[in-house]
């Protein structure tokens, strides 16, 4: 693997920067070889040559990472910040613009603090969800983390890029309460009430005084985020959980439209996964065993793979946290929801403070077992996410479901998604799985995200994250007056970051040098 | 008390990725991962690899090689360069591990963490050597860039 220089920038140059951050934090965490730089390669890439490193660099301290922007600012060098790398489906640790250095945060581990009675902590990005999840649980802090679908990465990193999961504490971003930053031009600052030195509200209010800029750090490349505050639950006396397999595909339907009102109500507290029978046997099975054909899954295999397993087209699960008796209130005005359209029962399941937790996520528990998927179309496995979102409504989500379901198929791609339910919108979420072995259909996987970006914007849905090799596009479907806020980010950049060393390209928002370069 | 529910599939125990779910728990807690490689183990490679409830590599090895070899800690059959290979390239749909988040010496002391089993049986349990050299077969030594070794680990 030749190592791509980053552009403009001659061997002479890419030298003197890697020697000068060597001086900063010592040679062995200076990453160079091929060995070392393949480690921050997407690995499940739809494109595997477009996001290749020159070297990963990893500080261990704020000063260092000040020290680190000095030089990258003196040489021109592009630098790509990572908490942990895990932003699997959408790039994983590969920076958006080949020759960049990685700034691999993994070194800035530390829980700087968990206050129980708050519920609150304050987090370095290199700290995991397992590493909270274990802190909290060997020390019996009655406070539970919200995982994702896939834990392994950095809490900071998740809710930086509008990660989810499934407690009530779920809408990750909405839980950040206060952040150290590093601009590109070195200075250090906290937002909301962290602006005063000493405050001990930094991570109890979230606004401060004046504008609040938590949300001008998330899924952007304005500053390195190297301290937040995130507010944890705590832990519930009970969870009662209800749980029911509609048979048919079009039921999403009458499952979206009974269950949003309680959503939106507070009475359903967690965002809703509503996952279907074909994600459970592309975990549970690999592709070659149900069909080797050319081509999307045909419908009778999707059939006998779904009877074989015994189990419905969809599987709804929602969950109730609170008291026993709070739950059941719960239970009842969701029984009754769903009884209006179905006779269908729900099975119930409760737990009680003080039992074991299951292994789930809804019980702050983190897993990483999703990531089978991946193994489903050969043991080389890729994926990438297109996730666009939606108003809840049966209409429209039957009607997204229908026309990915054919651009699945038109791609000769197997159809994989679930929806989520948010109080006031839906994330329709789909999973494109491809054997990277596979050339041909590694392209057509790409060519199936794009398909399905453009139609998404037909109709003015677009998507809430997006994968390294489609920032750009999707950055474009975001055209209200002639993408007056792209022009405002870019605005921005520019003012923060005039050497255009952080980033570049994260969200399609591309520094000056690199607009005219471009042009 | 929790009020398990028999679901359609033995796949169903978990939320996100099935359908509906039969609560399972968690095969026991940390105190198993101490002493020297213990405790890296644990934190560098347990989320996958501690748990088949909740790991993806211990999900994908029993799967793919049965239960008894599903949880690495429990194996007596990888041998250092296995596990180096696996780590550093990837193997299968695990990514490599960075030097930021394994380096050399942590690595080396996982490595130990895993393989005490098999010096144990090779010193202490001469019954089971002929046992532990067959079930070896499967690996291959020299260079083989992860994916030749899809058959062991």
């Amino acid at each position: 693997m030749t190592a791509p220089l980053p552009p403009k920038v001659s061997s002479r140059q890419f030298e003197r920067a890697i020697k000068a951050f060597t001086q900063v934090v010592g040679a062995d965490w200076v990453l160079t070889s091929d060995q070392q730089r393949s480690t921050y390669v997407d690995f499940y890439a739809v494109t595997p040559n477009d996001h290749l490193p020159s070297a990963a660099v990893a500080p261990e301290t704020v000063e260092q990472i000040q020290a680190i922007l000095r030089i990258a600012n003196e040489h021109k060098i592009p630098l790509w910040p990572i908490s942990r790398g895990k932003n699997f489906g959408y790039g994983a640790a590969a920076p958006r613009l080949s020759g960049s250095v990685v700034l691999d945060l993994g070194r800035m581990r530390k829980i700087l603090d968990v206050d129980q009675k708050r519920g609150t902590c304050l987090l370095e990005p290199g700290v995991g969800f397992f590493d909270l999840y274990y802190f909290l649980r060997d020390n019996n802090i009655p406070l539970w983390i919200s995982a994702p679908g896939n834990s392994w990465g950095s809490v900071v990193g998740n809710a930086l890029e509008h990660g989810f999961g499934y407690t009530p504490y779920g809408d990750h971003a909405q839980q950040v309460c206060g952040m150290e930053v590093v601009l590109p031009n070195g200075e250090l600052v906290r937002t909301g009430m962290g602006a005063m030195a000493g405050s001990d509200c930094w991570n109890l209010f979230k606004y401060g005084y004046g504008p609040s800029w938590d949300q001008l750090f998330m899924q952007s490349n304005f500053g390195i985020v190297t301290k937040m505050g995130m507010w944890l639950m705590p832990e519930p006396e009970a969870v009662t959980m209800l749980t029911m397999e509609p048979p048919n595909e079009e039921d999403i339907g009458w499952v979206i439209d009974a269950l949003t009102p309680l959503r939106l109500r507070g009475i359903i507290q967690a965002p809703l996964n509503i996952g279907n029978f074909i994600r459970v046997a592309m975990i549970a099975s690999q592709r070659s065993q149900w069909y080797q054909g050319e081509g999307a899954l045909p419908l009778d295999v999707e059939e006998k793979m779904r009877k074989q397993f015994g189990i419905g087209w969809w599987g709804v699960n929602v969950s109730f946290f609170g008291y026993p008796e709070s739950n059941q209130f719960g239970v009842k005005l969701t029984q009754q929801a769903v009884s209006q359209y179905t006779d269908l029962e729900f099975n119930t399941q409760e737990w009680h403070r003080g039992e074991p937790r299951p292994d789930a996520t809804q019980f702050g528990v983190p897993i990483t077992f999703p990531l089978q998927v991946a193994n489903w179309a050969g043991t080389n496995g890729g994926h990438v996410g297109f996730s666009p979102v939606l108003p809840p409504d049966s209409k429209i989500a039957l009607e997204q479901l229908k026309i990915s379901r054919q651009l699945f198929r038109e791609h000769g791609i197997d159809y994989c998604g679930s929806f989520t339910l948010h109080p006031r919108h839906l994330n329709k979420v789909n999973m494109i799985v491809y054997d990277k072995d596979d050339e041909d259909m590694t392209a057509r996987a790409r060519n199936l995200v794009t398909a399905l970006v453009k139609n998404a914007h037909k109709r003015g849905y677009g998507e809430y994250r997006a994968h390294l090799s489609f920032m750009d596009d999707v950055a474009q479907t975001f055209d209200f007056n002639n993408h007056a806020q792209l022009h405002l980010n870019e605005a921005i950049k520019d003012a923060l970051d005039p050497n255009g060393i952080l980033a570049p390209g994260k969200q399609g928002i591309w520094p000056k040098a690199y607009r005219e370069s471009k042009s | 008390m929790i009020h398990f529910v028999k679901c359609g599939t033995c796949f169903s125990f978990f939320i996100i990725s099935c359908l509906t779910s039969t609560l399972v728990f968690a095969e026991g807690d940390n105190e198993q991962f101490v002493g020297p490689g213990g405790k890296e183990y644990l934190y560098t490679c347990g989320p996958c690899h501690a748990s088949t409830t909740t790991g993806y590599g211990a999900f994908r090895l029993q799967q793919r090689l049965g239960k008894e070899k599903a949880l690495l800690h429990e194996r007596d059959d990888l041998t250092a360069e296995v596990i180096r290979v696996a780590v550093r390239n990837g193997i299968g749909a695990m990514p490599a591990l960075s030097q930021v988040e394994v380096n050399d010496r942590q690595l080396e002391s996982i490595i130990g963490f895993l393989t005490k089993k098999n010096n144990r049986i090779l010193f202490d349990e001469k019954e089971n050597i002929t046992k532990r050299r067959v079930s070896s077969r499967g690996f291959r030594s020299g260079p083989c860039q992860g994916r030749c070794i899809n058959d062991g680990f």
